[in-house]
């Protein structure tokens, strides 16, 4: 599943879908959650950082083991320095710093790619039977 | 049309529970437009009804992300700076675990897991008192 990332609301939308799927797969309600949670913090940051750009939903099935993948990709100014974005509390606006280091928190996997000028690619994965 | 709609889904009821106490269910999605409105009708009902606590009950909220919460704590303290009291109920297990995950404290806000808990405290706080009807002939 795709969701462009244009206005505020698209985030909305992101929660609904990946709320859906994560529901469909089989992850509990709190579980579904916190994965609507952290697509939330990517959206955003997408949507307040990016102003445009894309999430995708994806199925996980390897090897029977399945999951959820939500890749957040934009070509916005992208992260100076990414290791200080990872830390708790470091924000370029007035917001809480938390929504990077919080997402990978919430997720069992996290990889971020960024580059000054060209963009960010943000994948996180839940897996179910984790 | 779409505007109609949107104003449908924009509306805040804040309710009067009870003298000096306010509730004010928090649903949906809240993003910058609707925390902005949330906090300024709050802060107005606070004034026109002097009330002391409010209520604000986020059970059916979508998510709680760093910038929802981050909209809560400023609805707080803005109770606060009205000399108001705010209690957040409605924190269900999800939301809970998702906020200690994400590294969000809540701080001194005041919180309960029910909205029923937050209405017994409100009534502490207000010095008011809930008895049975018969216990109190007894008594
Ligand atoms: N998609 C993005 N593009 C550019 N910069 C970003 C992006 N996402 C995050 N950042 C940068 O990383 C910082 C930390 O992000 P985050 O942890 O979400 O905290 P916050 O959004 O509250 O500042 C942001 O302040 C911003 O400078
Ligand atoms: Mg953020």
């Amino acid at each position: 599943m795709h969701i462009k990332i244009i206005e505020e609301t698209d985030i909305a939308k992101v929660v609904q879908d990946v709320m859906i799927a994560a529901s469909e797969i089989g992850f509990n309600k709190t579980k579904q959650f916190i994965i609507a949670t952290a697509a939330s913090e990517l959206a955003r940051n997408i949507f307040v950082y990016a102003r445009k750009g894309d999430i995708y939903i994806k199925d996980l099935n390897v090897n029977g083991r399945k999951g959820l993948e939500i890749i957040a990709e934009d070509q916005g100014p992208g992260i100076a320095n990414v290791k200080l974005a990872l830390e708790d509390n470091y924000s370029t606006t007035e917001s809480l710093g938390i929504g990077l280091p919080g997402t990978k928190r919430l997720m069992d996997e996290f990889k971020i790619e960024s580059e000054v000028g060209k963009g960010t690619r943000i994948n996180i994965k839940k897996w179910l039977d984790l | 049309m779409v505007k109609k709609k949107e104003a449908l889904i924009d509306v805040n009821p804040i309710h009067v529970v009870w003298e000096g106490i306010l509730l004010l269910p928090v649903y949906g999605v809240i993003d910058s437009k609707r925390g902005q409105d949330i906090m300024e009708s709050m802060l107005e009902k606070i004034v026109d009804t002097q009330s002391k606590v409010i209520i604000l009950d986020i059970l059916g909220v979508a998510t709680v992300d760093s910038a929802v919460a981050n909209h809560l704590i400023k609805i707080t303290q803005a109770t606060k700076l009205m000399g108001a009291d705010c209690i957040i109920s409605g924190i269900s297990p999800a939301i809970a675990q998702t906020l200690v995950s994400l590294g969000i404290s809540l701080g001194d806000v005041e919180t309960q897991a029910t909205l029923k808990d937050a209405l017994e405290n409100a009534f502490k706080m207000m010095d008011l008192k809930v008895i049975e009807t018969n216990q109190a002939v007894v008594g």
